[in-house]
């Protein structure tokens, strides 16, 4: 999901970085520095997440579990994201320095959509609502990287449409992680889960 | 949170990004396209930039591919088809170098952590 060096062109780079810097200074205004250690555990989950890989085809995909992550510390989940994108560059080339902003835009927006569905307020429907944190967070994702590519030029356009269809099934995996994690964490310990 | 974590831990870890191995023989370059060991990129797409001209080939189902030396490669640029892109540039040196860095996999992955953890730590630290 995380675009890397070398992909984007000059406009493209300096719109995404733009709206990354924005996001990233509200996020960290508005995080809770009491409550840090929430955002420091959630970074490290996002940090270790990318790592598990699913082959599909001749490609692979990989965990995002922002849904989650946004479930539990809402705004604050981009300066966790941050944090790990930056780690994530310099020890295993994965994403790049200058694409940071474009994969804050991709990914804090599928953090941020997964704390909206959270929110809402469907107490019938929790199990569906726990599926959807993590499936709507990935389609959100998947959504805005296609975009991404396409407006960087025609020749991404067939990637924007591969990219998309190739998270189709992450959509799906996340939901049911999300609905077993969250279901999980209601029971034993909702506290967690309120802020 | 602790079934999170446990989750995480519990299942196969591997890298994303990816990467070339080039290894010289007697008459090849011996080219391998991989983002981890077990997973190769398969039929990426592999362009030899030499001194004079730029060549286009495709890796095979193991992620290998064979540059014949007289050519010259001067320069390797692999991409996947989900638009994953690395370059190695190659000089005498790093021929037959693995361009990962050189601590283990693992060790990375806790070392990052234990970056992340910290950092956290230290503003809080810091904001108190």
């Amino acid at each position: 999901m995380h675009i890397s060096e070398g992909v984007l062109n000059t406009q493209m780079l300096i719109a995404t970085n733009l709206v990354g810097v924005i996001a990233l200074s509200f996020s960290i205004k508005k995080t809770d520095f009491d409550d840090i250690a929430k955002t420091a555990v959630l970074s490290a989950v996002f940090f270790l997440g990318s790592f598990i890989h699913i082959p599909i085809g001749v490609s692979s995909v990989h965990l995002l579990l922002c849904g989650l992550i946004g479930a539990f510390i809402g705004i604050s989940s981009i300066f966790a994201i941050f944090i790990a994108l930056i780690l994530q560059a310099l020890m295993f080339g994965y994403g790049g320095f200058s694409t940071l902003g474009a994969n804050i835009c991709i990914l804090g927006s599928a953090c941020l959509v997964g704390r909206l569905i959270f929110t809402l307020k469907i107490e019938k429907l929790a199990n569906l609502r726990y599926f959807l944190v993590g499936f709507f967070s990935v389609l959100s994702a998947s959504l805005i990287l296609s975009i991404i590519l396409a407006l960087n030029g025609k020749d991404f356009l067939k990637i924007s449409y591969l990219a998309f269809a190739s998270n189709i099934p992450i959509m799906i995996l996340e939901g049911i992680i999300s609905l077993f994690a969250l279901k999980f964490i209601n029971k034993v310990a909702p506290k967690y889960l309120r802020n | 949170m602790k079934f999170i974590i446990l989750f995480i831990l519990a299942v196969h870890l591997n890298a994303h990004s990816l990467q070339i191995l080039s290894v010289k023989d007697e008459e090849f370059l011996n080219v391998k396209v991989y983002f981890t060991q077990d997973i190769v990129c398969q039929e990426c797409e592999v362009k030899i930039i030499t001194q004079n001209e730029t060549l286009t080939y495709k890796t095979d189902k193991k992620g290998k591919l064979k540059i014949p030396l007289h050519l010259n490669p001067i320069k390797i640029i692999a991409t996947e088809k989900l638009g994953h892109k690395k370059i190695l540039n190659l000089s005498k040196e790093k021929i037959a170098q693995n361009t990962q860095i050189k601590l283990p996999f693992w060790l990375k992955i806790f070392i990052g952590l234990f970056i992340i953890l910290s950092f956290f730590l230290g503003l809080r630290w810091a904001k108190k």
